[in-house]
C-alpha cells in the first residue's frame, strides 16, 4: 500500500468515526470509586465553567479527549475558540496552581487543541487559557483566569 | 507603495522597507520574514507588549513580510512600522498617506530614539513621504528641514493621530547655531611653540595633513586639540554630511557648527578606523570627515591600519566592500599625527640622553617611512619648552584662536573663489595637472626651486605637495603669486629638520 493511499484511507475512517482517532466527549470514567483528588478536580472544573460563563464566554464542550490528553473546557469567546485548562489545588500545597502547567503539558494541550480544530475544520482564531483555582477550607475559593498562556513561548 | 514603511540603513543611505502583515486563524504566533537580523526578530516581543499596552491583543497566526526580501534588515528601528502594520491588520487602524515610521518600542508603548533618523528624513523629503520619528530624534530631523514629520512619544498618541482624534506635534525646523564655538584649548593658552602654531594655521587654511614630532610632554596633543578651534565653522552642506554620518553611526548630535574631532587610540583595528563590520558601519575616519582625525603615537599603529589610511586620505572618501555589499563613506579629514622621535622619546633632545639601541631606532624608522609619510605635507618638530617659557606666568601667549580663525577663513575664501569653478575647495585637493596649469609662480621662484631640487631629493609628487603648501602660504599672506619666501617655508616643512632623524 502506498503511503498516499494509506493516508487517504485513514482520513476516510477518521471522518466516518471520530472516536477512532481518540477524540470523544463526555466523562468516560464510571462514577464509582473516584479518588479524592479526582473529586477535587471535577469540582474545580465545575467552578471554572461557571466562572468563565459569568465572564461572558459560552461553554461548548467539557472534558474533550483525544490520544494526547484531555481538554477540560472548550468555550467560545466572541469569535474565538478558547481551550481552558483548569488547575485546582487546596491551600497549603507547595506550588500555586498556575505553576503546575509546564512546557510538556503545554505542548500536549496545543496538540490536543489542534486536533480538535482540525477535526471540525475550524479555521478561525483560537487560544489556550488557564483557570487556576485555590480552595481553602471555609472561605471563598480564589479563581484566576490567565488568558493566552502560550504567548511568548511559541 | 504600501502606506506603512520603515527603513533600513545601507551605509548612510536609507532604503525604504515596506511592511506587509497578514493574519490567519489559529493559535497566536508571529513570524517575520525578509532577512531580519536578531534585533528585528526580537521586535515581535516588544511589538506584542506595546500593542497590548494600547489595548490591541494580537491573535491568530501573524506573518510580517519586510520587502524588498533580499536586503538584510537591521536594527530596532523597524519596531514601529511593524506595530503600525499589525494594528492596521488587527486593530482597525488605517494609514491614508504613504508614511515612513521609525522607532524602537518600549514594552509599555513609549518610543525610544534610534540611529538613522537623518537618512530617513532625507528619504522622506525626496519622496514626499510623511515621517513619524521618536521624540529623541526630532531635533536632527528638524535640522534637515522641509520634511513633513511628526514627533511621536508613545504608541497610543500615534494611533490617536492616525485615527484623526488628537493630532501629534509636528517637527519644527531647527536652524544650526551660527555663534562661534569656543576653542578648547585656545591658541593663546599654549605657551611657546610659535612654529607649530604657524604650521597649524597653514594646515587649517589649506587642509594639509600635519605630523608633529617631539619628545614626551612637549605639547603635541595640546596643539592637535587646538586645531579644531581655528577651523572655520561648518557650512550648511558640510553640516548635513556630518549629521548624516553621526546619525547613521548613532553618535551624539549637536546643532553647533563645530567641526568633528576624533582621537583614535593606536590599538584601533582597521575596521574601527575605516568602517566595516557586518552592517557596514562608518569608521572613525568617516566620523571625523570635515574635521580633524588625530592619531597619537603614530608609529604604534599596526602597519595595515596605516596602509589602509592611504587611499581615503588621497581620495577624500572610502569604499567599504564586504560580502554583503559595498558602501562609499565620505572621509575628508584633516589628519594630525603625533609621534616621538624614537622609542624612548629623547632623540635629539638637548638635555636628556636617548637610550635607544641602533636596531630599535631602525625598526621605529621603518614603521614610519614610506608612502604614508609622503601624504603628510607638514612635518613639524615640537621642541620641549625652555625653563623660562615654562615658568612664565602671563595669562595669554600670542594670538587667540578667533584671530587665527579669521585669517584661515579669509584664506579659504580666496581658495574657493579660485578653485570653485573647477569643483575644488582647498589647495590640498587640487590634482597635479590642474595645479601646474593654474598656479601662479613668479619667474625667479622657478630658479629657486631648481636650486633646491639640486640639494634635496624630491619626487614629482613631493614637489606638487610643496607647491600646494606654498600656494596656501601665499593665500594666507594675501599674495596673488607664489614668492620665494613661500616656497622656502613650504620646503622647510617637508624637508626640514623635523624628520632629519629619519635619514641616518
Amino acid at each position: 500500500m502506498t503511503l498516499k493511499r494509506a493516508l487517504e484511507r485513514s482520513v476516510k475512517r477518521r471522518e466516518a468515526d471520530p472516536a477512532l482517532c481518540g477524540l470523544q466527549s463526555g466523562d468516560a470514567r464510571p462514577d464509582k470509586k473516584r479518588a479524592s483528588h479526582i473529586e477535587l478536580g471535577s469540582r474545580g472544573e465545575d467552578m471554572a465553567a461557571a466562572f468563565i460563563t459569568r465572564e461572558g464566554m459560552r461553554v461548548i464542550e467539557r472534558n474533550a479527549r483525544c490520544r494526547f490528553g484531555e481538554i477540560d473546557i472548550v468555550a467560545e469567546d466572541g469569535d474565538e475558540i478558547v481551550f481552558v485548562e483548569v488547575r485546582t489545588r487546596s491551600v497549603g500545597r507547595l506550588l500555586p496552581p498556575a505553576f503546575t502547567v509546564g512546557p510538556e503539558k503545554l505542548k500536549r494541550l496545543v496538540r490536543s487543541a489542534r486536533i480538535w480544530t482540525e477535526l471540525r475544520h475550524y479555521e478561525g482564531f483560537w487560544r489556550i487559557d488557564l483557570v487556576a483555582i485555590t480552595l481553602s477550607g471555609g472561605t471563598e475559593p480564589l479563581v484566576e483566569h490567565i488568558k493566552g498562556i502560550t504567548e511568548g513561548i511559541l | 507603495m504600501n502606506p506603512v514603511s520603515g527603513i533600513t540603513l545601507r551605509g548612510v543611505q536609507a532604503v525604504p522597507v515596506e511592511v506587509e502583515v497578514e493574519t490567519t486563524g489559529g493559535l497566536f504566533s508571529v513570524s517575520v520574514v525578509g532577512l531580519p537580523d536578531a534585533a528585528v526578530k526580537e521586535a515581535r516581543e516588544r511589538v506584542r507588549a506595546a500593542l497590548r499596552s494600547v489595548g490591541i491583543n494580537m491573535r491568530g497566526r501573524v506573518a510580517v513580510n519586510l520587502a524588498p526580501a533580499d536586503i538584510p534588515k537591521e536594527g530596532a528601528l523597524l519596531d514601529l512600522p511593524m506595530a503600525v502594520g499589525i494594528a492596521c491588520s488587527q486593530g482597525g487602524l488605517s494609514v491614508k498617506r504613504p508614511s515612513l515610521f521609525l522607532g524602537e518600542l518600549a514594552l509599555d508603548g513609549r518610543l525610544r530614539g534610534v540611529r538613522g533618523a537623518v537618512p530617513a528624513a532625507f528619504l522622506a523629503r525626496d519622496n514626499g513621504l510623511d515621517l513619524y520619528v521618536p521624540e529623541d530624534n526630532a531635533p536632527e530631523v528638524g535640522l534637515v528641514g522641509n520634511v513633513n514629520a511628526w514627533r511621536v512619544d508613545t504608541l497610543s498618541a500615534l494611533f490617536a493621530h492616525l485615527r484623526e482624534e488628537a493630532p501629534l506635534a509636528r517637527v519644527e525646523p531647527v536652524h544650526a547655531l551660527d555663534e562661534p564655538c569656543a576653542a578648547d584649548p585656545d591658541m593663546s593658552d599654549i605657551k611657546g611653540q610659535v612654529a607649530a602654531k604657524r604650521a597649524l594655521e597653514i594646515a587649517a587654511a589649506g587642509h594639509h595633513n600635519i605630523l608633529f614630532v617631539g619628545s614626551p610632554g612637549s605639547g603635541k596633543t595640546l596643539l592637535a586639540r587646538a586645531l579644531k578651534g581655528i577651523l572655520p565653522p561648518l557650512s550648511d552642506r558640510e553640516l548635513m554630511e556630518v549629521i548624516l554620518l553621526r546619525s547613521a553611526a548613532g553618535a551624539e548630535f549637536s546643532t553647533l557648527r563645530e567641526r568633528p574631532f576624533r582621537s583614535v587610540h593606536h590599538t584601533a583595528s582597521s575596521v574601527a578606523l575605516c568602517g566595516g563590520g557586518t552592517s557596514l558601519r562608518p569608521g572613525e575616519i568617516s566620523l571625523a570627515s570635515r574635521g580633524v582625525l588625530f592619531l597619537d603615537e603614530f608609529p604604534e599603529f599596526t602597519r595595515d591600519v596605516l596602509e589602509a589610511l592611504r587611499q581615503p586620505l588621497e581620495d577624500g572618501q572610502i569604499t567599504v566592500s564586504r560580502a554583503s555589499g559595498s558602501v562609499v563613506y565620505p572621509a575628508k579629514v584633516l589628519m594630525v599625527a603625533a609621534c616621538n622621535p624614537c622609542p624612548c622619546g629623547y632623540l635629539g633632545d638637548p638635555l636628556e640622553r636617548c637610550t635607544c639601541s641602533a636596531s630599535s631606532l631602525d625598526r621605529y624608522r621603518r614603521k614610519l617611512s614610506g608612502p604614508i609619510l609622503d601624504r603628510i605635507d607638514l612635518h613639524i618638530s615640537v621642541p620641549r619648552l625652555t625653563p623660562e617659557e615654562l615658568v612664565s606666568m602671563e595669562g595669554k601667549c600670542g594670538e587667540s584662536s578667533a584671530e587665527v580663525r579669521q585669517r584661515v577663513t579669509a584664506a579659504r575664501n580666496v581658495q574657493s573663489k579660485r578653485w570653485g569653478r573647477l569643483g575644488f575647495e582647498c589647495n590640498s585637493e587640487i590634482p597635479e595637472r590642474v595645479l601646474r596649469r593654474h598656479i601662479q609662480i613668479m619667474p625667479e621662484v622657478k630658479n629657486f626651486i631648481l636650486q633646491a631640487l639640486n640639494r634635496v631629493r624630491l619626487s614629482g609628487r613631493g614637489l606638487s605637495r610643496v607647491l600646494r603648501v606654498s600656494r596656501t602660504i601665499a593665500d594666507l599672506a594675501g599674495a596673488e603669486r607664489i614668492e620665494t619666501a613661500h616656497v622656502a617655508e613650504a620646503l622647510a616643512y617637508r624637508e626640514g629638520e623635523a624628520l632629519s632623524w629619519m635619514r641616518p
